[in-house]
Protein backbone atom coordinates (compact mmCIF):
# COMPACT_ATOMS: atom_id res chain seq x y z
CA UNK A 1 0.00 0.00 0.00
CA UNK A 2 1.63 2.90 -1.21
CA UNK A 3 -0.76 5.49 0.93
CA UNK A 4 -1.71 6.03 4.14
CA UNK A 5 -4.62 3.65 5.09
CA UNK A 6 -4.96 3.66 8.85
CA UNK A 7 -5.36 7.15 10.97
CA UNK A 8 -5.10 6.29 14.38
CA UNK A 9 -4.91 8.16 17.70
CA UNK A 10 -4.69 7.27 21.60
CA UNK A 11 -5.62 9.55 24.05
CA UNK A 12 -4.67 8.82 27.90
CA UNK A 13 -7.28 10.16 30.26
CA UNK A 14 -6.85 9.31 34.35
CA UNK A 15 -6.04 6.03 33.38
CA UNK A 16 -7.34 4.91 30.61
CA UNK A 17 -6.08 5.39 27.30
CA UNK A 18 -9.29 5.83 23.93
CA UNK A 19 -8.33 4.65 20.78
CA UNK A 20 -9.80 5.77 17.60
CA UNK A 21 -9.43 4.56 14.25
CA UNK A 22 -10.42 5.26 10.99
CA UNK A 23 -8.88 2.44 7.94
CA UNK A 24 -9.91 3.78 4.15
CA UNK A 25 -10.96 0.88 2.74
CA UNK A 26 -13.76 0.10 -0.07
CA UNK A 27 -14.96 -3.07 1.44
CA UNK A 28 -16.99 -4.11 -1.24
CA UNK A 29 -19.13 -7.05 -0.31
CA UNK A 30 -19.10 -8.92 -3.33
CA UNK A 31 -23.08 -7.70 -4.23
CA UNK A 32 -22.87 -4.38 -5.68
CA UNK A 33 -22.98 -4.41 -9.77
CA UNK A 34 -21.60 -2.14 -11.89
CA UNK A 35 -24.36 -0.30 -13.42
CA UNK A 36 -22.44 0.24 -16.48
CA UNK A 37 -21.18 -3.20 -17.29
CA UNK A 38 -23.92 -5.02 -15.30
CA UNK A 39 -20.39 -7.05 -14.20
CA UNK A 40 -20.63 -7.64 -10.35
CA UNK A 41 -17.56 -5.81 -8.70
CA UNK A 42 -15.76 -8.80 -6.72
CA UNK A 43 -15.70 -8.74 -2.99
CA UNK A 44 -12.74 -6.37 -1.31
CA UNK A 45 -12.94 -6.04 2.42
CA UNK A 46 -10.78 -6.12 5.45
CA UNK A 47 -11.05 -9.41 7.40
CA UNK A 48 -8.55 -9.04 10.45
CA UNK A 49 -8.08 -6.45 12.25
CA UNK A 50 -5.47 -6.71 15.49
CA UNK A 51 -4.59 -3.62 17.80
CA UNK A 52 -1.60 -4.27 20.14
CA UNK A 53 0.15 -2.29 22.92
CA UNK A 54 3.58 -3.67 23.59
CA UNK A 55 3.19 -7.45 23.44
CA UNK A 56 -0.35 -7.57 24.37
CA UNK A 57 -2.99 -8.12 21.69
CA UNK A 58 -5.60 -6.12 23.02
CA UNK A 59 -8.23 -6.81 20.23
CA UNK A 60 -8.60 -9.14 17.35
CA UNK A 61 -11.40 -7.96 15.00
CA UNK A 62 -12.94 -10.45 12.51
CA UNK A 63 -15.18 -8.33 9.29
CA UNK A 64 -17.46 -9.60 7.36
CA UNK A 65 -19.03 -7.85 4.53
CA UNK A 66 -21.51 -6.07 7.09
CA UNK A 67 -18.65 -3.41 7.77
CA UNK A 68 -19.44 -0.21 5.27
CA UNK A 69 -16.68 1.47 3.49
CA UNK A 70 -14.29 3.04 5.43
CA UNK A 71 -14.95 1.16 8.36
CA UNK A 72 -14.25 2.92 11.87
CA UNK A 73 -13.16 1.34 15.74
CA UNK A 74 -13.06 2.87 18.77
CA UNK A 75 -11.95 0.70 21.97
CA UNK A 76 -10.25 2.11 25.40
CA UNK A 77 -8.02 0.08 27.67
CA UNK A 78 -6.20 0.24 31.03
CA UNK A 79 -2.59 -0.11 31.85
CA UNK A 80 -0.61 2.65 28.98
CA UNK A 81 1.32 5.46 29.72
CA UNK A 82 1.66 9.11 27.94
CA UNK A 83 4.41 8.20 25.01
CA UNK A 84 3.83 4.60 24.64
CA UNK A 85 2.56 2.80 21.22
CA UNK A 86 -0.40 1.66 20.17
CA UNK A 87 -0.66 -0.02 17.13
CA UNK A 88 -3.20 -1.26 14.60
CA UNK A 89 -2.74 -3.87 11.36
CA UNK A 90 -5.25 -5.07 8.81
CA UNK A 91 -5.54 -7.37 6.59
CA UNK A 92 -8.32 -7.88 3.62
CA UNK A 93 -9.60 -11.11 1.60
CA UNK A 94 -6.93 -10.34 -1.04
CA UNK A 95 -4.00 -10.67 1.21
CA UNK A 96 -3.63 -7.13 1.43
CA UNK A 97 -2.21 -5.09 4.61
CA UNK A 98 -1.27 -1.88 6.84
CA UNK A 99 0.06 -0.98 9.80
CA UNK A 100 0.31 1.87 11.53
CA UNK A 101 1.68 3.04 14.95
CA UNK A 102 0.18 5.85 17.24
CA UNK A 103 1.43 7.47 20.82
CA UNK A 104 -0.49 7.78 23.43
CA UNK A 105 -1.10 11.60 23.92
CA UNK B 1 5.05 -9.17 17.66
CA UNK B 2 7.78 -11.39 18.05
CA UNK B 3 5.82 -13.73 20.21
CA UNK B 4 3.47 -14.30 18.04
CA UNK B 5 5.41 -14.85 14.62
CA UNK B 6 8.07 -17.44 16.77
CA UNK B 7 4.50 -19.29 17.53
CA UNK B 8 3.26 -19.38 13.98
CA UNK B 9 7.01 -20.23 12.79
CA UNK B 10 6.60 -23.03 15.42
CA UNK B 11 3.59 -24.02 13.98
CA UNK B 12 4.37 -24.09 10.63
CA UNK B 13 7.51 -26.29 11.05
CA UNK B 14 5.47 -28.42 13.14
CA UNK B 15 2.64 -28.49 10.26
CA UNK B 16 5.77 -29.41 7.74
CA UNK B 17 7.07 -32.15 9.63
CA UNK B 18 3.64 -33.67 9.72
CA UNK B 19 3.75 -33.20 6.52
CA UNK B 20 6.68 -34.74 5.05
CA UNK B 21 6.38 -38.29 7.23
CA UNK B 22 3.26 -38.59 5.62
CA UNK B 23 1.66 -39.04 2.14
CA UNK B 24 2.50 -36.25 -0.31
CA UNK B 25 -1.21 -36.13 -0.90
CA UNK B 26 -1.97 -35.40 2.76
CA UNK B 27 1.19 -33.59 2.99
CA UNK B 28 -0.39 -30.95 1.25
CA UNK B 29 -3.16 -30.45 3.26
CA UNK B 30 -0.97 -30.23 6.39
CA UNK B 31 1.21 -27.76 4.90
CA UNK B 32 -1.74 -24.98 5.90
CA UNK B 33 -2.23 -25.52 10.08
CA UNK B 34 -5.57 -24.75 11.15
CA UNK B 35 -4.88 -21.12 12.67
CA UNK B 36 -7.72 -20.13 15.43
CA UNK B 37 -7.11 -16.91 14.44
CA UNK B 38 -7.95 -17.45 10.98
CA UNK B 39 -11.18 -15.56 9.49
CA UNK B 40 -13.80 -17.56 9.99
CA UNK B 41 -15.39 -18.61 6.46
CA UNK B 42 -18.14 -20.62 7.03
CA UNK B 43 -19.81 -18.29 10.28
CA UNK B 44 -19.57 -15.71 8.06
CA UNK B 45 -21.28 -17.11 4.92
CA UNK B 46 -23.63 -18.80 7.54
CA UNK B 47 -27.24 -17.64 6.61
CA UNK B 48 -28.95 -17.84 9.91
CA UNK B 49 -27.58 -16.65 13.57
CA UNK B 50 -27.85 -20.00 14.95
CA UNK B 51 -25.66 -21.78 12.63
CA UNK B 52 -23.42 -18.82 12.53
CA UNK B 53 -22.88 -18.68 16.31
CA UNK B 54 -22.27 -22.71 15.76
CA UNK B 55 -19.58 -22.05 13.24
CA UNK B 56 -18.01 -19.20 15.41
CA UNK B 57 -18.05 -20.61 19.25
CA UNK B 58 -19.43 -24.34 18.52
CA UNK B 59 -22.11 -23.97 20.56
CA UNK B 60 -25.23 -21.67 20.00
CA UNK B 61 -27.10 -21.91 23.47
CA UNK B 62 -28.12 -18.35 24.28
CA UNK B 63 -29.34 -16.14 27.81
CA UNK B 64 -30.86 -13.69 25.82
CA UNK B 65 -32.11 -10.46 26.63
CA UNK B 66 -29.45 -9.47 29.22
CA UNK B 67 -29.51 -6.11 30.70
CA UNK B 68 -25.54 -6.65 31.18
CA UNK B 69 -25.07 -6.11 27.74
CA UNK B 70 -25.64 -2.71 26.52
CA UNK B 71 -26.54 -1.40 22.97
CA UNK B 72 -26.27 2.11 21.72
CA UNK B 73 -27.44 2.41 18.98
CA UNK B 74 -30.38 5.20 16.62
CA UNK B 75 -33.28 4.66 16.02
CA UNK B 76 -33.18 5.10 12.37
CA UNK B 77 -29.76 4.43 10.17
CA UNK B 78 -29.66 7.16 7.64
CA UNK B 79 -27.95 5.28 4.55
CA UNK B 80 -28.16 2.54 6.03
CA UNK B 81 -25.46 2.87 7.99
CA UNK B 82 -25.51 2.80 12.18
CA UNK B 83 -22.71 4.01 14.43
CA UNK B 84 -23.27 1.72 17.44
CA UNK B 85 -21.65 1.34 20.51
CA UNK B 86 -21.76 -1.69 22.34
CA UNK B 87 -20.95 -2.39 26.35
CA UNK B 88 -20.56 -5.00 28.47
CA UNK B 89 -21.02 -5.51 32.23
CA UNK B 90 -20.80 -8.77 32.09
CA UNK B 91 -17.21 -10.47 34.18
CA UNK B 92 -14.35 -11.78 32.01
CA UNK B 93 -15.93 -10.87 28.66
CA UNK B 94 -14.16 -12.28 25.81
CA UNK B 95 -15.72 -11.55 22.85
CA UNK B 96 -18.57 -9.67 21.69
CA UNK B 97 -19.58 -10.26 18.09
CA UNK B 98 -22.71 -7.84 16.23
CA UNK B 99 -25.77 -10.04 14.42
CA UNK B 100 -27.88 -8.60 12.18
CA UNK B 101 -30.47 -11.29 11.12
CA UNK B 102 -31.81 -9.16 7.78
CA UNK B 103 -28.14 -8.66 6.16
CA UNK B 104 -27.19 -11.84 3.55
CA UNK B 105 -24.79 -12.21 5.84
CA UNK B 106 -25.97 -11.94 9.29
CA UNK B 107 -22.78 -12.06 11.17
CA UNK B 108 -20.94 -8.83 10.97
CA UNK B 109 -18.42 -8.13 13.23
CA UNK B 110 -16.91 -10.54 15.83
CA UNK B 111 -13.97 -8.66 18.19
CA UNK B 112 -12.09 -10.74 20.67
CA UNK B 113 -10.82 -8.66 23.90
CA UNK B 114 -8.02 -8.81 26.30
CA UNK B 115 -8.24 -8.36 29.72
CA UNK B 116 -6.70 -4.91 29.52
CA UNK B 117 -9.06 -4.08 27.63
CA UNK B 118 -12.61 -2.08 27.93
CA UNK B 119 -15.40 -4.08 27.49
CA UNK B 120 -16.87 -1.46 25.63
CA UNK B 121 -16.79 -1.05 21.25
CA UNK B 122 -17.90 1.68 19.21
CA UNK B 123 -17.80 1.16 15.63
CA UNK B 124 -20.24 1.29 12.38
CA UNK B 125 -22.32 -1.00 10.55
CA UNK B 126 -24.29 -1.70 7.21
CA UNK B 127 -27.98 -2.14 8.20
CA UNK B 128 -29.51 -3.37 4.73
CA UNK B 129 -33.03 -3.76 6.41
CA UNK B 130 -35.10 -2.57 8.97
CA UNK B 131 -34.66 -4.69 11.82
CA UNK B 132 -32.94 -6.16 14.24
CA UNK B 133 -29.33 -6.05 15.85
CA UNK B 134 -28.24 -8.56 17.93
CA UNK B 135 -25.33 -8.69 20.10
CA UNK B 136 -24.05 -11.78 21.48
CA UNK B 137 -21.30 -11.70 24.22
CA UNK B 138 -18.84 -14.49 25.54
CA UNK B 139 -17.88 -14.57 28.97
CA UNK B 140 -17.67 -16.88 31.39
CA UNK B 141 -17.95 -19.81 28.90
CA UNK B 142 -21.36 -18.69 28.54
CA UNK B 143 -23.62 -16.41 25.46
CA UNK B 144 -25.20 -13.89 26.44
CA UNK B 145 -27.30 -11.72 23.88
CA UNK B 146 -29.30 -8.25 23.55
CA UNK B 147 -31.06 -6.92 20.38
CA UNK B 148 -32.06 -3.29 19.54
CA UNK B 149 -34.41 -2.93 16.65
CA UNK B 150 -32.78 0.15 14.10
CA UNK B 151 -34.97 1.39 10.75
CA UNK B 152 -33.33 2.27 7.81
CA UNK B 153 -34.45 5.02 5.44
CA UNK B 154 -32.21 4.58 2.48
CA UNK B 155 -30.62 1.65 1.35
CA UNK B 156 -27.04 1.67 0.70
CA UNK B 157 -24.91 -1.28 -0.89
Amino acid sequence: MATKTIEIRAKYNSGTITVNALITHPMESGHRINSKTGDTIPPHFIQKVTCRYKETVLLTAQWGIGMPMNPYLSFSFEGGKKGEYVSLKWTDNRGNNDFAEAVIK
Amino acid sequence: MKNISQHRRAILKGALAVGAISSIGTGLAYARPADHTAWPKEAFNARSIEEALLKLMGDNTVISGSDDLVIKAPVIAENGIAHITIHSRLPDTESISIFIPNNRSPLVAHFKLDQKTAKTITTRIKIENSGEIIVIASASNRLYSSSKKIRTVARQE
